[in-house]
Parts: structure tokens; C-alpha cells; sequence
């Protein structure tokens, strides 16, 4: 096979690139693998927070905490402070939503955090939930999801101390 | 390069040992959280004073963790490019913390396995890596090191959102978990891409090794949960470790599949790529990535000696350009570097 990018030399490397979702897969010559090398791919954002951009209404009120505007917002993919959630919740919402499928907190709270141990055994549990619901070994399936009921009553359905 | 880093430079990390669970194919699992402080914009945000105290203050409380004792604390504004280069190679930081290197610092522990980093696109990221597809015990780890920071400073927090981080993508646990696979029987067997946009519409993440955007190079894949808000984090670890875990059940398949096609191509491919890492006296880049996944296929189908994962986990990391000018202590050209990455190659599959 001759080498897609110069077309004169065998292709001896095989070559895969990433750019952000799109994966190209080509076969080169050494030569044109050592190039290459030297220039890396363009780097992507992750598909989340090109999605910032979009659906961002026109300008607004500031942030009081730190002064981001939804033009920063545009250019950074990044919120500024805290309060910005507060400052641009309304935006920020349907943009969680679509990207996280939910737009509300589950787990860890500072401060009330479920000992660790008892984490991984929900952890364990709910993986052996899934295998078992895999290998459609459901009376194994049922047990395991009572233990998990049993151990998530203990406190509260998010795992949560105070909140 | 101050004495540190000249013994982090030299310190292979635990974690790629290649003694965790299914070594062959997983070279190691992170979890990471990212955490901020609530009375600081975010770091690309805040001024330098304020940068400096969170980056002073929050290094001299990591250090003080009996986890962290006998470590690594690198003020990444008094590294030199190529030290900045090395904490890439060695997977520990990526750009967010090197870019803008004023006030970002990195802690670690003394076997590299939980890093902490700060001023990074968060203030702080706490991060445990494992020995292989382990991600449960990655996520108690670096829980763990949370619960033990948690009393340290106030952190950004909403009851709706959770965890506030400054791109959104974080927000909630603020926890990602990625592991790194070596899956040369998808790649040949043309399956990867369905397997990938398998993951993909699952909501994973795949890049490169060395990060968003770079090319993929043998075979090496880095794939991590892309969604933190909505589910905690024993939910997430669990999905995890299923999808991931079926990852390395297809890559199983493909590799038999092919060993029963084409016994000896594979054999051949694998033969190639020892005798270039056990004889070659110049050695590129490209070609060691190429040799190196060759042969750990080859190893894994017990079709060519093996070293063991560990050696071809610590190769993988020390071949890259760094990591030879560091061992030898001077700047090299191309071709002294391809000379130097032969001779340690030759080090240690010469005697396999
Ligand atoms: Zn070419
Ligand atoms: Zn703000």
C-alpha cells in the first residue's frame, strides 16, 4: 500500500488521529509518520463546553463575583466564580441539562460525606447488580438489590449527610 | 532542575507496576475530583495575589497529609520547559496546569499514585491512580484524600449543583474516572471505531494518550466518563467499570479472533517489533510506540517472551524525549535521541 499522504513511499505506520470526536485512521511511510509527528493534531474542546457557546442569549448583567459577562463566557467555555452559577442559571440550565441529562446534584456534600467503606460497598453492589442483570441471573439480581435498598435507606436515597 | 525534580524526573510511578488487574491491557485507571475554594474566582479568573495565597496554602496542607509525607511538592513556574515536558510524559499534568505556569503547583506522593494539583483549570484536583482496571479502588482512594482535605478550606458548593468547578463539564461530583488501555486487537481487527462510538454515545470520553486532540499512538487509548452531575459517584464508578470492562472483553475477542486468522502475521509482527526493541541502535518515536504495542500483543498472546507489563508500562513513559534528556543530562539532537531511546530499549528486552 502506498502512503496517503505523499502517495510515492510504501506505508509502513499506521496512523490514528483524534480530533475531537472524528477519528481518521491512515496509513503512512516513515518519512511522512516523522513529519507529522512534529505537528500535532488541532486540539479539540471537549464536546460539553463547545456547547457553552451555543444557546447563549445576547449580553447581560455582569457577574457580581468576578465580572464575567456572557461574552466571557462565549470566549472561555469557563465560568468564572461560584456565583456565576447563580448569575447565568438560567442559561446554564438547559445547557446542564443537555449535556449531563440532569441538572441537579447527587452524592458527596462537604462535610457529610458517607464513610468510604460503605461507598465501595455500594459501588461493589451495584456492579455486581448490573453483571447479574447482564447474565439475566435474576434471583442473584433480586438480592443484591435488596442489600443495595437496605444500605441506601441508611441514609437517604443521595447518599447524603446534611445538606 | 532542582533536587526534586531531578528525583521525580528518575522515580518510575507505582501504578505502572503492571501487577493491578488485567495488566495486559489496562496499564492504569485515575480518579480525579476536582474541587474549588469558595471565596476565589476560579483560576483563570483570579488575580495573581489570590493565586498565590490558594497555591501556598494548599500545598503546605497537602504536604502536611501523612498520604503525601516523603513526596513531591513542584512549583510548576520554576520548572524549565523540559521539566514542564516531563510531568506531561510522566501523565501527572496536563496543559491546564503548564500553560500558565505562575502560582500552579503540583504535590504528590512519595510513589506517585495520589497527585494533587493546583490552580489548574480548578483550584484543586485530587487525583489516585491504580495499577490496572481498578477503578473502585481509584475512586476510595482519591475519596479518601477529599475527606482528609475537606476540613482544610470552605469549597464552592450549591445544594442544586453541587460541586462548582469552572467549566460545567465538572460540575456536581466534580469526578472523572479514565483508564488507560492498550487494545491492538480492536485496532486491527477494524472494530474500534464501533466500539468507540459505542462508548461515545454512552457518554465516555476516548482520546490519545497524551491527551484531547493528540494523535493515538500504539494503540494506547484513554477513555473517561465525560458526565459528573445527576449521579454520585459510587453510580458512576459502577458504570464504569461495566462499560469499560466490556472494553477489555472485546479487545479479548478481537485478539483470539486474529490469532486464529492469521497466527502468522501476528507472530511475525511481534518477532519484528522484539527484535527492533532487543537490537535496533536507533530508535524514533513513532517506531517505539509501534514495536512496543507489537510486542505486548505478542506477549499477551504468548506468542513472544515477556518481560512483564511493568517493563513495557515504564518504557512506554521513559522512551519519550524528556525523559532520555534528563537521563542523560544534556540537550540531544534527533538522532542522539533516537541512540539513547535504542539503548535503553535494548536494556531491557536484550536479556528477555
Ligand atoms: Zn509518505
Ligand atoms: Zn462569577
Amino acid at each position: 500500500m502506498k502512503c496517503h499522504r505523499c502517495s510515492l513511499r510504501e506505508a509502513s505506520v499506521h496512523w490514528l488521529e483524534m480530533i475531537g470526536d472524528q477519528r481518521r485512521s491512515l496509513w503512512l511511510c516513515a518519512d511522512c509518520a516523522a513529519t507529522r509527528e512534529q505537528t500535532p493534531a488541532v486540539p479539540a474542546g471537549e464536546p460539553l463546553v463547545s456547547f457553552l457557546g451555543q444557546g447563549l442569549g445576547g449580553a447581560g448583567a455582569a457577574c457580581p463575583g468576578c465580572g464575567t459577562t456572557i461574552d466571557d463566557l462565549r470566549r472561555d467555555n469557563r465560568l468564572g466564580c461560584a456565583r456565576c452559577y447563580v448569575t447565568f442559571r438560567s442559561t446554564m440550565l438547559p445547557l446542564l441539562a443537555r449535556f449531563h441529562r440532569h441538572i441537579s446534584h447527587v452524592g458527596k456534600v462537604p462535610g457529610g460525606s458517607p464513610p468510604t467503606t460503605r461507598l465501595a460497598e455500594i459501588t461493589r453492589l451495584r456492579l455486581g447488580l448490573t453483571k447479574a442483570v447482564a447474565a439475566e441471573e435474576f434471583e442473584r439480581a433480586a438480592t443484591l438489590r435488596d442489600r443495595l435498598r437496605e444500605l441506601e435507606d441508611q441514609s437517604g436515597p443521595n447518599d447524603g449527610g446534611p445538606r | 532542575m532542582s533536587a526534586m525534580l531531578a528525583a521525580l524526573a528518575a522515580r518510575d510511578a507505582a501504578w505502572l507496576g503492571g501487577c493491578g488487574p488485567d495488566g495486559d491491557i489496562v496499564l492504569a485507571t485515575r480518579a480525579r475530583l476536582a474541587r474549588n475554594l469558595s471565596d476565589f474566582p476560579f483560576p483563570h479568573r483570579a488575580e495573581a495575589a489570590a493565586l498565590a495565597t490558594i497555591s501556598i496554602d494548599l500545598s503546605r496542607r497537602l504536604q502536611r497529609l501523612p498520604e503525601l509525607a516523603g513526596g513531591f511538592a513542584v512549583e510548576i513556574a520554576e520548572c524549565e520547559p523540559r521539566s514542564r515536558q516531563l510531568l506531561r510524559e510522566k501523565l501527572l499534568a496536563g496543559d491546564d496546569l503548564l500553560a500558565n505556569p505562575d502560582h500552579r503547583a503540583l504535590v504528590a506522593g512519595p510513589d506517585l499514585a495520589l497527585v494533587a494539583l493546583i490552580n489548574g483549570e480548578d483550584h484543586l484536583r485530587l487525583c489516585a491512580w491504580q495499577s490496572g482496571f481498578a477503578p473502585l479502588e481509584a475512586l476510595a482512594a482519591v475519596m479518601q484524600l477529599d475527606d482528609r482535605m475537606g476540613t482544610a478550606f470552605e469549597p464552592a458548593f450549591s445544594q442544586e449543583q453541587g460541586y462548582l468547578t469552572a467549566s460545567p463539564g465538572n460540575v456536581g461530583t466534580g469526578l472523572r474516572l479514565s483508564a488507560v488501555l492498550h487494545l491492538p486487537g480492536l485496532v486491527m481487527a477494524d472494530e474500534i471505531d464501533k466500539v468507540l462510538n459505542a462508548l461515545r454515545q454512552l457518554e465516555f470520553g476516548v482520546r490519545g494518550l497524551a491527551g484531547e486532540g493528540r494523535t493515538v499512538r500504539g494503540a494506547l487509548f484513554r477513555i473517561g466518563n465525560l458526565t459528573t452531575l445527576g449521579r454520585d459517584e459510587a453510580e458512576i464508578a459502577a458504570d464504569f467499570a461495566a462499560h469499560v470492562g466490556k472494553v477489555i472483553v472485546h479487545e479479548r475477542a478481537a485478539r483470539e479472533m486474529l490469532l486464529v486468522r492469521d497466527r502468522r502475521g501476528l507472530e511475525d509482527l511481534a518477532w519484528r517489533g522484539r527484535a527492533a526493541l532487543a537490537n535496533a541502535r536507533l530508535m524514533t518515536t513513532q517506531e517505539t510506540w509501534d514495536c512496543l504495542s507489537h510486542a505486548r500483543l505478542g506477549a499477551g498472546l504468548e506468542l513472544v517472551p515477556n518481560p512483564s507489563w511493568g517493563v513495557f508500562n515504564r518504557l512506554l513513559v521513559r522512551h519519550q524525549g524528556a525523559h532520555l534528556e534528563l537521563a542523560a543530562g544534556r540537550r540531544l539532537d534527533g538522532r542522539e535521541r533516537s541512540a539513547a531511546r535504542s539503548d535503553l530499549l535494548r536494556e531491557f528486552f536484550a536479556a528477555v
